[in-house]
């Protein structure tokens, strides 16, 4: 199982520290790839705060996320409008109110950056992972942090990282941070199915 | 011999006309051969479609092989070469430079085209526009959206994408279409020509391909690409291809069968080729008269081309092993004694094939003229032509032996003829059992097309989203505008229909562009902006964001209240353009008519089959649309209605030829016992050849009618011959009599077999009910014949 365990953690989000050596990074987001590869599915929910700049006050939003292994993520916010956003493959489905289309994230990479990291992170495929990103870890005093920079420099100039916070084999927070300084920031939360 | 010059002079003039007659004919191979000649109204409708329609102008292309950024590549230099070409209307790939385009036409045009626009909208709705497109801002799509929010905060722009995609739009790769594996590029396009227009859709696709050609020796393109096509036009130009192919490979495969079995037969080249005549002069007689009568000549016809052979090459068959020797005056034995029998097993054909001249399906009734004309032909060269110049000494020693062959196996044929009569009770209980499946009554049953290149279009079609013969609602009015006007009110009545799930959805040409009645109306219903300013304020209470952030939205509606109405000709150089010229068009040239379409997409029922409840549609749509009449057509129940009248008309016209032959016989041999006699072995032939295909599992189409028409028609010279052997009392004659039927058998039975195995269904339909359908043919004759081996 893939499980969210109840974490709290307050860690500064934006300062990532420099000069791991390169293969102790491996050794380690190997461990962590080899632990998460081995849940096959899991649940959990989030709230999602986005920062956006034409706009006086964050945005709040919440739902639930849904992991399949290998290969399958959705995003369902609840609040305060419905909207679900699944990653399948290589095809993202968003559903909103009246809107209903598939994009290839080939053609629409920009779409699906932010489900990409979760999804290569959580099947645990770190060739998938490194290809599409150039991956950055770090061992925290409260447990690890990933740092996904798009290879593309085309889609790093949308989203130019995608931080994602944790405790052994559990994320808890995600972080995304836009080329024009808007970012969002989500608290997962784990939810015990039986 | 002054009477014999003049004969073979007309006879050559004649000819040759024919052949230049022929070599100039137009010939075709569309579905549009199965239309109708008097069409009713929405007989017409579908003509229009299927003739001229934009489906029937669509050509789908797919690049396949060698890497995605190669095929990219060739898609963009195709799709660039090609619309430089005046034979295209348009050529569309997926590239953004449309896309681009369209978002800016979009974004200009957004109060104009959304059709949320009200005064609502603007006013007491404005704080739940703004938020909802808040929200959207948080979406994956809000880079999208925030590019414009400012100067569109209540979304409508994205409001007319989702009009305009409503329908299926492909998949892209790296900016062009791509097929859902991704593997092929895909290009739709849009020929000039109608897609009844077969030389013009031919000259199309070789455009298309050699500009491909030249794109293989393209230096960045470097494993090899494979180019396939398909789409109405290229079936029929396809389909005229094999055809002609077919027509031709078989003929030449048949007629060299056929040969070496008459070169063993007459040891003399000379004979032979002579004994080919009657089959040329027919053949061209035939393809010329249609061609003449019907201004333009049918593929399938021409495919008939091959059967003639079989019949045809029997007559100078019967002249040369009939005739013991040419010496003129026992020539005249053979005019006297056998010319009667050859002459009324050419009229029992030709009256067959009269009943179906005046057929409402102008490919039987092509096929009538075509065989009347060619067994004419055929029958007056053998009988004027071929005497004049036929070798003096024909060797009947191989002859001979095929006849004392044939005279040992009749008694043995004859010891059946009490079993025989089992063949009506046997067949009658199975066909009876089978009446149901007996007939196909699908068009689709004639397509020339295999099946393999059906399933590559269909996949195709849904990767592109490209329209398909389906159900349409078919508008017709004096203006554009009357015809937007009704469009909107039934769009209102379909979207019910949608809500209730009784359609899928449904295509417009107001989703494409509204009416000026409605933009008008859209345009008086934005506010001033000094009106907008105050309701912002009041809107934006407690919302993230300010009014004073909004000046270019401000802006831009106050450039929206004044801004001209669109038309149908602003949308040039948008993709729109296209998809609103297919469902909006002006009629024939001459007319004031105007057209509008609205294609419906079915809903998946609960048994799972996709089907349109008509009569629904039919309820929803009678609301007033002033002077323009719609009509609802589900195209393909019309085509098969149609084709079924087809079959209805073919059999009650077969059931009158058979009447009109039977009519024929019993006044020339004066006899109705004998006339049975001639007709029952024809009967028990065709009733075995119909259980044994029916057993086999095939479903009879109107060309396998046409084939038992055919089989009556060759049969009863067989019957004819054993009826006169009977009043023969030497066995000589008896012996070289019986050996003409053999051959010409063999001869029948060879042409049509090869048919059997021929690609285009038509054909093989014909071989498989001929070839077995002849051969029982003269063994049925030759059981029922009565016994002269001991006259008394």
């Amino acid at each position: 199982m893939w499980q969210f365990r109840l974490t709290v953690t307050l860690v500064s989000i934006f300062v990532l520290p420099n000069g791991t050596p390169a293969a102790a990074l491996d050794k380690d987001l190997n461990d962590l790839m080899t632990h998460l590869a081995q849940q096959q599915r899991g649940h959990t929910s989030f709230i999602e705060r986005q920062f956006i700049g034409i706009l006086d006050r964050p945005i709040e939003s919440s739902g639930e996320l849904f992991y399949t292994a290998p290969n399958h993520l959705e995003k369902r916010t609840l609040r305060p409008k419905f909207e679900s956003l699944i990653l399948e493959r290589n095809i993202i489905s968003l559903k909103r109110e009246k809107f209903s289309r598939s994009f290839s994230l080939k053609t629409y990479p920009q779409l699906g950056v932010l489900m990409t990291g979760i999804l290569q992170t959580l099947s645990g495929d770190f060739s998938a992972l490194n290809r599409t990103f150039s991956p950055s870890f770090e061992s925290t005093t409260n447990g690890w942090q990933l740092a996904l920079t798009p290879r593309d420099p085309k889609i790093a100039a949308l989203i130019s990282k995608v931080l994602l916070l944790g405790n052994e084999d559990e994320i808890h927070r995600i972080e995304v941070k836009r080329g024009n300084g808007d970012y969002s920031i989500l608290i997962l939360k784990l939810i015990l199915d039986h | 011999m002054q009477k014999r010059f003049i004969t073979i002079t007309i006879w050559v003039c004649f000819t040759l006309g024919a052949g230049a007659v022929a070599l100039h004919a137009r010939y075709t191979a569309d579905l549009t051969v199965f239309l109708p000649a008097h069409p009713s109204k929405a007989q017409q409708l579908l003509v229009d479609q299927l003739r001229g329609g934009l489906v029937s102008k669509l050509i789908l292309i797919d690049i396949e092989g060698s890497n995605a950024a190669t095929r990219t590549h060739a898609s963009t230099i195709l799709a660039a070469h090609l619309r430089a070409k005046p034979n295209f209307r348009s050529v569309e790939n997926g590239e953004t430079t449309t896309l681009e385009r369209d978002r800016d036409f979009i974004v200009q045009h957004r109060y104009a085209l959304s059709n949320q626009v009200t005064a609502e909208r603007f006013s007491v709705g404005l704080r739940s526009a703004i938020s909802d497109n808040i929200e959207l801002l948080t979406s994956p799509l809000g880079q999208i959206a925030q590019e414009y929010f400012l100067r569109d905060p209540t979304g409508e722009s994205l409001q007319v994408v989702n009009q305009f995609t409503q329908v299926a739009q492909p998949q892209s790769l790296n900016g062009v279409w791509v097929s859902r594996d991704e593997r092929r590029a895909l290009l739709l396009a849009e020929t000039r020509a109608q897609g009844s227009d077969t030389d013009a859709q031919q000259q199309a696709i070789s455009i298309i391909r050699s500009e491909f050609a030249i794109l293989q020796h393209d230096s960045k393109v470097g494993s090899p690409l494979i180019l396939r096509l398909s789409g109405p036009g290229v079936f029929a130009v396809q389909a005229r291809n094999t055809i002609q192919r077919e027509a031709i490979r078989l003929s030449v495969l048949s007629s060299s069968v056929i040969a070496i079995l008459l070169l063993i037969v007459y040891r003399s080249l000379t004979t032979l080729l002579i004994g080919f005549l009657p089959v040329a002069s027919g053949a061209l007689t035939g393809v010329a008269a249609v061609a003449l009568g019907f201004g333009l000549v049918h593929g399938v016809t021409l495919g008939f081309g091959v059967t003639l052979i079989g019949e045809a090459v029997d007559y100078s068959v019967y002249l040369f092993v009939q005739s013991e020797t040419v010496a003129d005056s026992r020539l005249s034995v053979w005019k006297r004694k056998f010319w009667p029998t050859v002459r009324l097993g050419m009229l029992t054909s030709i009256c067959g094939f009269a009943t179906l001249v005046p057929s409402a399906f102008p490919g039987l009734a092509q096929l009538g003229v075509y065989s009347i004309a060619g067994l004419t032909a055929a029958g007056l060269t053998t009988r004027f032509v071929l005497p004049a110049i036929m070798p003096k000494n024909l060797s009947h020693s191989t002859a001979t032996q095929f006849g004392s062959l044939f005279a040992h196996l009749l008694p043995l044929l004859r010891s059946w003829h009490p079993v025989l009569w089992l063949i009506p009770i046997l067949a009658g209980s199975v066909l009876f059992a089978h009446r149901n499946e007996l007939w196909n009554r699908e068009l689709s049953a004639l397509s020339p097309i295999p099946l393999s290149e059906q399933t590559l279009d269909a996949s195709l079609r849904s990767d592109l989203g490209a329209p398909d013969v389906g159900t349409v609602i078919v508008l017709s009015g004096l203006s554009s505008e009357a015809i937007l006007q009704a469009s909107e009110k039934i769009a209102t009545a379909l979207d019910a229909l949608v809500a209730g799930g009784v359609l899928a959805g449904y295509q417009a040409p107001t989703q494409y562009l509204p009416s000026l009645a409605t933009q008008q109306r859209r345009r008086a219903a934005l506010p001033t902006s000094s009106a907008l300013l105050a309701n912002l304020q009041s809107a934006a209470v407690n919302l993230p964001i300010r009014p004073t952030q909004l000046v270019p939205f401000l802006k831009d509606i106050e450039a929206a209240r004044s801004a001209p109405l669109i038309r149908q000709g602003d949308l040039k150089n948008t993709s729109l353009a296209a998809g609103l010229g297919a469902l909006l068009s002006r009629g024939d040239h001459h007319s004031e008519q105007w057209n509008g379409l609205l294609p419906l997409l079915a809903s998946q029922t609960s048994s799972g089959a996709y089907s349109i409840d008509i009569e629904r549609i039919r309820q929803a749509i009678s609301v007033p649309l002033g002077d323009v009449e719609a009509t609802v057509l589900d195209l393909k129940q019309q085509s098969d209605a149609l084709y079924a009248s087809y079959l209805a008309d073919a059999i009650r016209l077969s059931v009158l030829g058979f009447s009109a032959i039977l009519i024929l016989l019993v006044i020339s041999l004066r006899s109705l016992k004998r006339a049975m006699r001639v007709l029952v072995p024809l009967i028990f032939a065709v009733l075995t050849v119909m259980v044994v295909l029916n057993l086999a599992g095939y479903s009879l189409t109107i060309l396998h009618l046409v084939g038992f028409l055919l089989t009556i028609a060759i049969g009863s010279n067989y019957a004819l011959f054993f009826d006169r052997e009977s009043s023969l009392h030497d066995p000589k004659k008896t012996s070289l009599l019986l050996a003409s039927l053999l051959i010409a058998n063999l001869t029948t039975v060879i042409g049509f077999g090869m048919l059997a195995f021929s690609r285009v269904p038509v054909l093989a339909a014909l071989g498989m009910t001929v070839a077995p359908g002849a051969l029982l043919a003269l063994l049925f004759s030759a059981a029922f014949s009565e016994n002269v081996e001991h006259p008394t």
